[in-house]
């Protein structure tokens, strides 16, 4: 994708990290670019405090005698889900990668609507404060499901973490409101939807996702908080309600929300796999349908979440059929993903071995979800430890392998500085083996039948327990390691070129790091964002 | 390196699955094992394809050139098309035992399964008016489970049938099972119910509590049993020694998260030959806790505690649940929730069970104790339970 903006004054001039000062300066800004740093900061800072009680939780299950009370491991895997989803996963690539690069990629001076975005950030950071007062009330211990009726009745500070996910939840709704008309209206002159990067694909269909299914959850909310504090029986069975309608809102949005996680996870990969193989994409439109059709098929899968719930047999079976579909536009993308590396000039760097880590933790993901769409083996492994490790590689380790890769791709972008390559190569592959020492074992225990959120087990459990939290302290050590490598940056980086990766999405035709308008004359978009130098174009095509 | 050489190694000793020791379990096995097999081989053949990629086309030259390739139809056909034939087969697989799961025999055996927090009580309508904390069965018939819930959800999974459900507290859900054959303890195997402690869940020294043994109160109520029968009936086939009799014993975990005590939420299923069975509900429909407890009053206390329901709330080792412990309870002093004080003597216990909303104490709900539990202790017998149960608190110092 060339582009008629030349800057030539930029190394001289300001960007937009030093065009204004005072924290002032950041906290009211209206720049996406700014706002996309906040936001992850915020997310990571976040990130640490979730991972902190995934720590505890694993320090709990090194041994299948207690050593916290039953309440306080309660408690604590709840704070662990609650935060990472809402807090973390939800916002991870969309709110800061996103906003950072989104309106870059377009050509675009802004999001349409950058007073809305500072707002969904000012509302996200209202949204964390409740959780954050929920830690400080005491904490919840409701599982970060807030399934009823326990919900309703235990004794912990359940409506201030539903107050906090409901808050947060609009946050979501703008951002993927602002996302949408941008996309819409300012993409640079010639950039046809045909020629539109593919992370802005997935980041789009993402968008559709939050701005459809976040009512749902809001609704599901409040009528919670409803029950709780005025008695007004909804899901309470006490009360009249049944609490089977309850997980039933709750899946309507909470199993769409995963491909809000992971949708623009994919978008970074395509990007991160073509600029490092030298190569088109594989499979453009499919990879760019495929998104989409993910997003659509992945509002009427939520009852499997509910197999055993007591809801109909019947509907129980048409769940299951429906989720297979979901299969084949996965298998697609990773298929295309594949392809993309033949005959390419892949380049082994940090961003690539966490992409190439990517594919490998999101096909076993992937993978380890078909014996839990299928009926009778998922009655023996719903609710076991196999989910544990399930979700876990779908939604964490696709979500975090991506981010991480991400926040690298644009590093140099974000901070005009480099990190160092070699140290960044090896903490990838460090981070890479413990989540797998971490999670593997999870799923051999709950194939052989260990529940989930169990505070202590039986002994025959021991052994796959603690080598999975061995793992989770490594892997915990392995991000602190990627940390530091980001400290280093900033403090000693070199100084990073326009262009480091030689990418030609517009993001990269501007400065580094961009100038507070991004770019200093409108870039206007004439070739593809894959269309490499390096592509031999005398080789006869093979399809289209 | 060496962990997962470990964790490989633990798997080929013991395999993925636990035994399989229901007539459904073969099936969903070797379902499992069809998609475990289909993921397998794709695994290895997408790792390997984008392994060997990255291998063989690694940057060697900054300048070197890529195939222009944007797409190739056939090939996207083929993995669009391919894979969607094995995840419908999955899928149908899957269905299939499904639907066997989920119709049980017309002449199954209805066994009530009741979840509260935190255990499992089962009752045999058909059969008596007993109720047992452990799920017995007789072996190789089937039997199917009404269940309901007392409060939260609960659901109840034995792995080694294969066989999960939720309980839910408003509405009747419904498994079903047959044993295929008896799956008798082997040595260093460990089974739980709630009342032991972890992780050696050893039973408490002299502990009379009926229904922590791992199977034991079940052989010797056969044991007695079998000798009373053998008077009518010498060709009987049964055992008069406890140790003779034959068991098979099977984990039952709760699997849907229901607040502190969930991980303890767990029960055995002691499955006996159908002679046995027989012998087990005779002597549960006969039990005399009177005889059973002769000279050991605290005991029979004990007994009639958790018959009556009250350990759900009250626990005997100072944790708090819905209600006060028992523990030290004897003759300290209450303070209550209208600001008024008193002693728990023999008359302040009697007057708490009868009437639990007489004096509530201070911190614990009011209406949390429903009337009228003494009843649970059979016709004629109130009032002796009464002071059965003041001398098993007598006992919780």
């Amino acid at each position: 994708m060339s582009s008629a903006s030349s800057s030539a004054e930029h190394s001289a001039g300001t960007n937009y990290l030093n065009a204004k000062k005072g924290i002032a300066s950041w906290l009211l800004t209206v720049d996406h670019k700014r706002i996309g740093i906040m936001y992850m900061i915020t997310i990571l800072s976040f990130f640490l405090i979730g991972g902190l009680f995934a720590m505890l939780v694993r320090y709990e299950l090194l041994d299948a005698a207690p050593t916290l009370t039953a309440k306080n491991y309660n408690k604590a895997f709840t704070l662990h889900g609650a935060i990472m989803v809402f807090l973390v996963l939800v916002p991870a690539i969309p709110a800061s990668i996103g906003n950072f690069v989104l309106p870059l990629m377009l050509g675009a001076k802004d999001v349409a609507f950058p007073k809305l975005n500072l707002l969904s950030f000012h509302i996200y950071i209202l949204g964390s404060l409740f959780l954050v007062y929920t830690l400080a009330a005491g904490g919840v211990d409701t599982g970060w499901t807030f399934y009823t009726p326990y919900s309703a009745n235990t004794d912990t500070s359940v409506i201030s973490a539903l107050a906090g996910a409901f808050i947060l939840g609009f946050s979501s709704i703008l951002t993927g409101l602002n996302f949408i008309a941008t996309i819409h209206k300012m993409r640079a002159p010639g950039m046809t939807w045909r020629k539109l990067p593919l992370f802005l694909w997935a980041i789009y269909a993402t968008s559709l996702i939050q701005i459809l299914a976040t009512p749902v959850i809001a609704v599901t909310l409040v009528l919670l908080m409803v029950e709780r504090g005025l008695g007004i029986g909804i899901f309470d069975p006490a009360l009249g309600g049944d609490p089977v309608l309850f997980q039933h809102f709750f899946w309507f949005y909470s199993h769409p929300v995963v491909y809000v996680m992971i949708l623009p996870a994919f978008g970074v990969i395509s990007e991160t796999i073509t600029i490092n193989s030298r190569k088109h994409i594989f499979g453009y439109m499919a990879i760019a349908a495929s998104s989409v059709a993910i997003a659509a098929v992945g509002f009427i899968v939520w009852g499997h979440h509910m197999f055993l719930s007591g809801q109909s047999e019947a509907l129980g079976a048409i769940f299951s059929f429906i989720t297979f579909g979901v299969a084949v536009p996965t298998a697609i993308k990773v298929c295309s993903w594949i392809a993309t590396l033949y005959k390419g000039s892949i380049r082994w760097n940090t961003v690539m071995i966490y992409t190439i880590a990517f594919l490998w933790i999101f096909s076993i993901g992937g993978l380890t979800g078909l014996p839990l769409a299928t009926l009778a083996t998922d009655v023996h492994l719903h609710d076991t430890y196999f989910v544990v490790a399930h979700f876990h590689y779908t939604m964490m380790g696709g979500v975090l392998f991506a981010l991480i890769a991400a926040i690298h791709h644009w590093w140099p972008k974000m901070t005009g500085k480099m990190f160092n390559e070699t140290a960044g190569r090896i903490f990838a592959i460090f981070a890479f083996i413990s989540y797998n020492l971490t999670f593997i074992p999870q799923f051999i225990a709950g194939t052989r039948g260990m529940p989930r959120r169990y505070h202590e087990y039986l002994p025959q459990f021991q052994d796959m327990q603690f080598l999975s939290s061995i793992g989770a302290f490594a892997f915990g050590i392995s991000l602190f390691c990627v940390l530091g490598l980001w400290i280093h940056s900033l403090l000693k980086g070199e100084k990073a070129p326009q262009n480091p990766w030689g990418g030609l999405t517009l993001e990269w035709a501007t400065a580094t790091p961009p100038i507070e308008h991004n770019f200093e004359e409108q870039p206007i978009c004439t070739s593809g964002p894959y269309d490499f130098p390096e592509i031999d174009v005398k080789e006869p095509m093979a399809a289209k | 390196m060496i962990l997962f050489h470990w964790m490989f190694d633990a798997v080929a000793d013991e395999g993925y699955l636990p035994k399989a020791a229901s007539t459904l379990a073969s099936g969903v096995d070797d379902t499992f094992m069809f998609i475990w097999w289909c993921c397998v081989v794709f695994f290895i053949a997408l790792m390997g394809a984008m392994f060997y990629f990255v291998v063989a086309y690694k940057q060697k030259d900054e300048n070197e050139k890529t195939l222009d390739l944007k797409g190739h139809h056939t090939l996207e056909l083929v993995w669009s098309i391919f894979p969607s034939f094995l995840l419908i087969a999955m899928f149908v697989m899957g269905f299939q035992q499904y639907v066997r799961s989920t119709i049980p025999p017309a002449e199954a055996l209805q066994v009530s399964v009741i979840g509260k927090k935190w255990d499992w009580t089962f009752a045999y309508p058909t059969l008596g008016t007993f109720t047992s904390r452990d799920l017995v069965v007789p072996n190789q018939e089937p039997v199917r489970l009404e269940m309901i819930s007392q409060d939260v959800l609960h659901s109840f999974f034995v792995p080694d049938f294969r066989m999960k459900k939720d309980v839910l507290p408003n509405r009747y859900t419904t498994q079903w099972f047959e044993t295929t054959e008896m799956y008798e303890p082997q040595e260093g195997d460990k089974f739980y119910s709630y009342k032991f402690s972890f992780p050696d869940a050893e039973p408490k020294e002299g502990s009379t509590d009926l229904y922590s043994s791992a199977g034991q109160d079940v052989k010797e109520a056969v044991a007695s049993q079998c000798a009373k029968e053998k008077k009518n009936n010498a060709a009987l086939e049964c055992s008069t020694d406890a140790t003779q009799i034959k068991v098979g014993l099977h984990q039952v975990f709760c699997t849907e998260y229901c607040g502190d005590s969930h991980s303890r939420m767990l029960a055995k299923v002691v499955v006996l030959s159908p002679v046995d069975f027989d012998l087990w509900v005779k002597s549960q429909n006969n039990f005399d806790p009177d005889e059973k407890f002769k000279g050991n009053v605290s005991a029979l206390g004990e007994y009639y505690a958790g018959k009556a329901g009250c350990t759900a709330c009250h626990s005997n080792d100072g944790a708090v649940k819905t209600g006060p412990t028992w523990k030290g309870l004897w003759d300290a002093d209450r303070k209550f929730a209208d600001g008024s004080t008193g002693k728990a003597n023999a008359d302040y216990i009697r007057e708490s069970i009868l009437y639990p909303q007489a004096k509530v104490v201070e911190g614990f709900p009011a209406g949390g104790m429903p009337a009228n539990l003494h009843k649970a202790f059979g016709q004629g017998k109130e009032e002796a339970g009464i002071l059965a149960i003041i001398e098993y608190i007598k006992t919780l110092q």
